[in-house]
């Protein structure tokens, strides 16, 4: 018996660590915060990197509003471009929609990762002049190992989708749209 | 002389007694009108929506699919209309008409009854019920609403022995119902083991798109619908051929390029409703959910009696619940491939649409079929070109839209598959079909309001019109 209930602790215990595995990717804390990245060998910055910034702006209800800035040195001081982002962080997924505009019409590239499947998509189609492949190719990203930090996890998701819209999208092309 | 003047008097009071009794009686078309108790005509049906929220809610974090969702509110919503059904001179019961619905208790004949707690009790029971499997997960906050509502009809001066009568009546009425809904399949449907059949030689059969997709309910067609006589009975097969890699010239593959065009020049209008109707079973209260809470809107602005409340709920919720059943036959007996197969096989192998592709098959969609049934529901007995604005997914994030008819909404919901990437046209405007021809079989054979049944005209009878 006694073993029984020692089985169904661990059991138990696994499936609390597997569940937080999950949830801590996209944590509160992380939705009031800046974030700061860097894509190397940029396609957008002539093969040097491109600086980037999520900067918090508010919280209405399950919408999460940043701004994005784009920068071309590193010292990060004047913003190359900036963009409206809309996060939403629900049960199961995590959206980040970034608004991009070019001459009145809005379009918006979006990230979805599923928490649960760990596992993101990218889906944009920039504007046609704006685009640096055609058609657009975004690839599954699949997020790391459960035993990294969320920290990681969720920079190295932020991260990807960056990079992805680097490869795709003529970012110069929204230049004083914003 | 004395006596006789004396006989007229008893005479005409007979009459006049008798007259009263009559003319209620005759009044309305309900044979089980207890005169005795306020009418459900005279209640507000807005605290319905406290319960509606609360399940909404339980149906996302439980992640409830669809077709599961769909058959919880069904059963709900008949047990909420039955609950009232003696309240109102006007509406007709169900029993007798349903499938297998019968023998349901009653209200003691000259005793007073309160519907409200009639209606709380039943829709506190039923979905403890239907939800036990999921239970504990829920149980506290429909608790905590079953006992603030109890305790609001106290406070509003309910004499005790009603409303344990009352009490008493929903509880008998929720176990006939939960008795009535275990014989509909589910259960025997939950041990049956599906293999999907092999695409070798049949490349239009359908396949998992992804690696933890197993068939979402294969048997849900064989379940026993409400009033529909059978999944057949809408049934449709104008599915286009697919003949595999290679074919580029089919039916099927110019849909899936259209889908495929689409998605990369996606404006943004059409991501927006690919997003709005998307009603993920994780983050929603999914389709048949969605069409409820658009609904709620209409109960809450017009501040709808008890009567008409649970009356449009019933129809529409078993409407949907029908079409699910007719639809998910279709689908398993069809069993056509999603786009995301068919692009990824001749078009582009890395394509991933914006929506993430459901684990059943396409043809026809489930998402049309909902809203084709519950829109014709609600163009029947709202109106039709009623606008009005839709916040159902606010509390998701996103903003709300306007539609200017019931049917214009269901257009868009169906059409936003194919913006989402995982439908065809051929899934969506034939799912649409399906769930209306649900819809006017409902309007024009289910008897609920005998006076107005005339003036309600189908969408066939508009077309032909």
């Amino acid at each position: 018996m006694k073993k029984i209930l020692n089985i169904s602790l661990f059991v138990a215990f696994l499936s609390l660590i597997a569940v937080n595995g999950n949830s801590q990717v996209v944590m509160k804390d992380f939705l009031s915060a800046n974030h700061v990245g860097e894509v190397s060998k940029s396609f957008n910055n002539n093969g040097n990197s491109l600086f980037y910034k999520f900067e918090y702006v508010s919280t209405e209800g399950a919408r999460i509003n940043y701004k994005l800035h784009l920068y071309k040195d590193k010292a990060m001081s004047k913003p190359w471009m900036s963009f409206d982002v809309l996060m939403r962080n629900l049960n199961w997924t995590y959206y980040v929609d970034i608004t991009m505009k070019k001459d009145g019409a809005d379009k918006v590239a979006a990230m979805i990762f599923k928490k649960d499947l760990r596992w993101s998509r990218v889906k944009y189609s920039p504007h046609p002049d704006c685009m640096r492949m055609n058609p657009p190719f975004y690839e599954r990203y699949t997020i790391g190992a459960e035993s990294e930090s969320p920290e990681v996890l969720f920079y190295s998701l932020l991260n990807n989708f960056i990079m992805q819209l680097d490869k795709n999208v003529d970012f110069n092309c929204y230049a004083g749209n914003m | 002389m004395r006596l006789k003047h004396l006989t007229l008097i008893l005479l005409s009071g007979i009459m006049i007694f008798s007259g009263g009794c009559g003319k209620n009686a005759s009044e309305g078309d309900n044979p089980l009108y207890n005169a005795v108790s306020k009418p459900s005509s005279d209640v507000s049906g807005k605290f319905l929506l406290e319960w509606w929220n609360e399940l909404f809610k339980f149906v996302s974090t439980e992640r409830l699919s669809p077709p599961d969702a769909a058959r919880m509110f069904a059963y709900v919503s008949v047990g909420v209309y039955e609950a009232q059904i003696c309240g109102t001179k006007d509406y007709l019961t169900l029993e007798g008409q349903v499938s297998e619905l019968s023998d349901l208790p009653r209200p003691e004949k000259g005793k007073e009854y309160d519907w409200t707690v009639c209606v709380s009790e039943t829709m506190y029971l039923v979905q403890d019920g239907m939800m036990a499997r999921y239970f504990p997960a829920g149980v506290g906050v429909f608790n905590k609403l079953h006992e603030k509502q109890l305790a609001e009809s106290k406070a509003a001066g309910l004499a005790d022995d009603v409303i344990e009568r009352s009490q008493q009546y929903g509880k008998d009425l929720a176990d006939a119902i939960i008795e009535w809904s275990e014989g509909d399949k589910y259960t025997e449907t939950r041990y049956l083991q599906y293999k999907a059949p092999s695409r070798e030689g049949h490349p239009e059969m359908w396949e998992p798109t992804d690696f933890n997709q197993t068939a979402l309910e294969p048997f849900w067609g064989t379940h026993r619908p409400f009033f529909v006589k059978d999944a057949n009975q809408c049934d449709i097969d104008k599915a286009p051929a697919y003949k595999g890699i290679g074919d580029t010239t089919g039916e099927l593959y110019k849909q899936a390029l259209k889908v495929y065009n689409v998605d990369k020049s996606l404006t943004e209008e059409q991501r927006t409703m690919a997003q709005y109707w998307a009603d993920d079973p994780s983050e929603t209260s999914t389709p048949p959910g969605h069409w409820m809470e658009m609904f709620g809107n209409f109960v809450k602005a017009e501040d709808m009696k008890l009567d008409r409340a649970s009356e449009i709920y019933a129809l529409m919720t078993m409407a949907m619940n029908d079409a699910c059943i007719t639809v998910w036959h279709t689908k398993y007996r069809v069993d056509l491939v999603r786009p995301k197969t068919v692009i990824q096989e001749n078009i582009d192998p890395s394509w991933e649409p914006y929506v993430e592709t459901p684990p059943f098959c396409g043809y026809t969609s489930g998402h049309s079929g909902f809203s084709g049934s519950a829109a014709t529901i609600l163009t029947a007995l709202i109106g039709d070109n009623k606008p009005f604005i839709d916040s159902a997914h606010v509390n998701i994030g996103l903003n709300p839209r306007a539609f200017k008819s019931f049917q214009a909404a269901a257009d868009e919901a169906a059409i936003s598959r194919m913006y989402g990437g995982i439908h065809f046209d051929c899934d969506i405007f034939d799912g649409l079909e399906q769930g209306r021809c649900v819809g006017n079989y409902y309007l024009e054979n289910l008897k609920t309001h005998p006076k107005r049944q005339g003036d309600m005209k189908t969408t066939e009878a508009k077309k032909e019109d």
